[in-house]
């Protein structure tokens, strides 16, 4: 008994010696993560894009954030750690906040600081770029140390999921208040698994580990960001292993890695939100006829442009929300049917077609060009005859946000991101509020729809939200302002000796699990 | 000689206030404007036409000129629109680096293309004269983008003995600076053989050979002084080139240049880095365009400056 007593401590010792070892074998290293453009400004409230917010919030984290998956519950706790609306006022939130926190200047974190950077964000003086994104909130107070109400102007039930809207960061109140808005993001304090060291412009991106993190200490020492804008030699520096994280992989790359696993790089295809499709200007000539634009839906094969562009990696769309969107419904897929589209071609009187111009901004998304030549193809098939418009992006942008009597756009091809994964943005945009200059340049709207968002809005239930949710994807999908292509698909690298690393749906570093990542040290 | 360069600098003044309203009329007259561009996905009418007051966007273009004029007399350059740093930061942080790989490429280029242009010159239509002048060609032909492209597939991917990425040491520079300058030394060595082969036919070259000169002395203080001329102008005008940042092999090697700067600053209309940027550019290569000028003097003691 003795003997066997004896023999299970030694095994329990050996086991723990093991396990520590393992853990201990995690630690350290730097990775070294290659984005395609500089982050412009290390302060959320002034900085765009999204891969770009994503580094940010590694240092200056959020209230909550999108699941990283896609999955449910769509909505994850950071820095609050729970939430409920109020039974008796919809309008009311009541957000319980981690305790014990502290940010990286020793500052404590708590309901002062939420309200602090909620106002900061909200007040006109601090110009921030994406203000009415949160326009919605009317006041913030404090409950207690850890308990913060916020209230909006009207019935809100996306709120938990818009304070996940990488723009919205929670700082140290100390630091913006001794540095001031405009040059707080030199040394931006955060309550991140990494601190900021230095941005080098143009350069690089140094943060370190940050010994006091809430989740615990992170397994690498340091992240370093490069920006590297051509893909080619973004994807070189990674073979040479230079880089272990490349963002933005072609196709074709993506084939070759995974073609040649001894080049020893893995593909990363996180879910997918953006949703792709040619915008249709619902009040220029034939596209006023919803016919005309259900036709040029049946006439596309999507299915031949996700296998032979995107190798299969995404689905078609069928709905205006991407499936990891909450209250996402498969609501219409039109397969690729040229004789249905001649038919209703013929059916709305252009037996002939018609000529039709399609502007896009070349080089912003994943395989643009093929995507719209694809679709020029396709058109003509059925007799619409196409002229293709490449502009460059900023140009292309300044046609797109001009109001409907100055606007000249007949058909575009644009992707709609959805960071919130929450249908409030989802279905959103498909109102007349949101014509342009808003995100609505087809200039779509539907009396039912109308009423449908704003109802929406004021569930209080899932289950009531998700039934309304469901109605509009499906009058949008009938009523077709778009050509519904496919949800661009996610391609990224990675080497194969970093473990553990996670980009969520939103194109971001998720800024929790990145404490797990490990770099595998040679043997 | 003194009163030549304050003349000229003084002419430089006038070429300077014109780039400015050139670029400030340009760059605005190009559809797309900050404000539409960072305002986010949910911005309404009233968020942009915000963000425009904020960037002094909607004062009408004469008053906008003024004040950035205005700024620029107190030394100013004003504030990048995506940064909220000043112009002159943004272009300190960048310049130092363009610097370095245009030094690094002229060198390069001159020692190469110009060793190339006298060897050929010296023994016209020899093997050497020939290969030399079809790599030269190659040289001048051949895109920055696939040059740069091979180069680190070679020595960083396969060979792994030079980084691809980066700045920060004399090794990041090889391959940049190699790129650059053997596209450069193409145009070097073709200007520098004509140059040289129409020299070496003059009476004087002639006569120094008669009066038995050894060949070397012939060709390096008779004929290359002579032929320099036309080669300095071209080195020159390469240098500037180079110093205007050159956006292609910068980006291929992820260069933190002013040719990236300006490529960026333009896709995001951030206006005044761009204003900042051209007239950066343009005070250099006014100022290589001068000190080309002394150096004719230097060359050629024919050559005075009154």
């Amino acid at each position: 008994m003795r003997k066997l007593q004896g023999l299970l401590v030694g095994l329990l010792f050996l086991f723990l010696m093991v396990v520590a070892w393992g853990e201990e074998a995690k630690y350290g290293g730097t990775l070294v993560v290659a984005l395609g453009t500089d982050i412009p400004i290390f302060d959320c409230v002034y900085c765009h894009g999204i891969p770009n917010l994503g580094i940010i919030h590694l240092v200056t984290q959020g209230l909550t954030r999108v699941n990283p998956t896609g999955g449910e519950p769509k909505v994850l706790p950071v820095l609050a750690t729970s939430w409920e609306q109020s039974p008796e006022d919809p309008r009311v939130w009541i957000f319980h906040l981690r305790e014990g926190v502290k940010f990286h200047d020793g500052t404590p974190f708590n309901a002062e600081a939420v309200k602090f950077n909620i106002e900061r964000m909200l007040d006109p003086e601090t110009g921030a770029l994406a203000r009415s994104a949160f326009a919605m909130i009317k006041s913030v107070e404090v409950v207690d140390e850890y308990t913060v109400k916020i209230i909006t102007k009207e019935p809100f039930a996306a709120l938990p999921a818009q304070l996940a809207y990488s723009p919205m960061c929670i700082n140290s109140p100390t630091q913006v208040q001794k540095l001031g808005n405009r040059d707080y993001h030199k040394a931006p304090m955060g309550t991140g698994p990494f601190k900021f060291v230095h941005h080098i412009r143009g350069q690089e991106i140094l943060l370190e580990a940050n010994e006091g993190y809430w989740g615990g200490r992170p397994n690498l020492d340091a992240i370093i960001v490069k920006p590297i804008p051509e893909a080619a030699s973004r994807l070189m520096a990674l073979e040479a292993g230079e880089v272990q994280v490349a963002y933005h992989v072609p196709p074709r790359d993506a084939k070759r890695y995974i073609e040649n696993p001894e080049l020893g790089i893995d593909i990363l295809t996180p879910p997918q939100q953006r949703r792709m499709f040619i915008g249709l200007n619902v009040q220029w000539g034939p596209f006023k006829d919803p016919r005309v634009r259900q036709a040029l839906n049946y006439a596309v094969d999507k299915e031949a442009i996700i296998e032979n562009i995107f190798l299969g990696l995404t689905k078609p769309m069928d709905s205006p929300m991407p499936p990891t969107a909450l209250c996402y419904t498969p609501a219409k897929y039109y397969e690729y049917n040229p004789e249905k589209a001649k038919a209703l071609l013929a059916e709305a009187g252009y037996p002939n077609g018609f000529e039709v111009t399609l502007h896009y901004g070349p080089g912003r998304y994943l395989m643009d060009t093929e995507v719209v030549e694809a679709v020029q193809y396709y058109l003509e098939q059925v007799g619409v005859k196409v002229k293709v418009v490449p502009l460059e992006w900023a140009a292309y942008g300044a046609m797109m946000r001009k109001p409907l009597e100055e606007n000249k756009l007949q058909m575009f091809f644009i992707g709609w991101g959805l960071p919130t994964l929450d249908p409030e943005l989802g279905v959103g945009p498909f109102s007349k509020a949101a014509w342009a200059p808003g995100l609505n340049c087809m200039f779509y709207s539907n009396p039912e729809v109308e009423e449908l968002i704003k109802a929406q809005r004021a569930a209080t239930t899932l289950e009531e939200r998700c039934e309304i949710v469901k109605r509009i994807q499906e009058l949008i999908m009938e009523d077709a302002p778009f050509i519904a292509l496919y949800y661009e698909p996610q391609i990224h690298a990675k080497r194969r000796e970093v473990k553990d690393f996670v980009i969520s749906v939103t194109e971001r570093i998720d800024e929790v699990l990145i404490r797990d990542t490990w770099i595998e040290k040679e043997k | 000689m003194g009163r030549y360069i304050l003349y000229r600098l003084f002419l430089t003044l006038f070429v300077l206030v014109g780039i400015t309203i050139l670029v400030f009329a340009m760059i605005r007259l190009v559809p797309g404007d900050p404000a539409e561009l960072l305002a986010d996905q949910w911005a309404t009418k009233e968020q942009i036409e915000f963000l425009r007051r904020t960037w002094g966007l909607d004062k009408p273009l004469l008053i906008q000129y003024l004040v950035f004029v205005g700024n620029l007399l107190h030394g100013n350059l004003g504030e990048s629109i995506a940064s909220n740093m000043p112009v002159a930061y943004e272009i300190a942080m960048r310049f130092p680096n363009t610097l370095k790989l245009a030094v690094a490429g002229m060198v390069i280029a001159v020692v190469i293309g110009g060793i190339a242009g006298i060897v050929s010159a010296t023994k016209p239509y020899s093997l050497f004269d020939n290969v030399a002048m079809v790599l030269a060609l190659i040289g001048v032909s051949t895109p920055a983008f696939w040059l740069g492209l091979m180069m680190i597939l070679l020595f960083s991917v396969k060979l792994n003995w030079l980084p691809c990425t980066g700045a920060d040491t004399l090794k990041h520079l090889v391959l940049p600076g190699l790129t650059l300058g053997l596209l450069a030394a193409g145009i070097i060595a073709r200007q520098t053989r004509s140059s040289m082969l129409e020299t070496l036919q003059q009476d004087y070259i002639t006569t120094a050979r008669a009066k038995g000169l050894r060949e070397a002395a012939v060709i390096y203080r008779h004929a290359l002084k002579n032929a320099l001329i036309p080669v300095v102008t071209v080195v020159g005008l390469q240098f500037g080139r180079l110093l205007g940042g050159t956006v292609l092999v910068e980006t291929v090697f992820s260069w933190p240049g002013m040719g990236r700067l300006m490529v960026d600053s333009i896709f995001t209309r951030d206006y005044p880095v761009i204003q900042g940027a051209v007239l950066v550019f343009a005070t250099a290569f006014s100022l290589i365009n001068l000190g080309v000028d002394l150096l004719y003097g230097f060359i050629d003691p024919r050559i005075k400056y009154e």
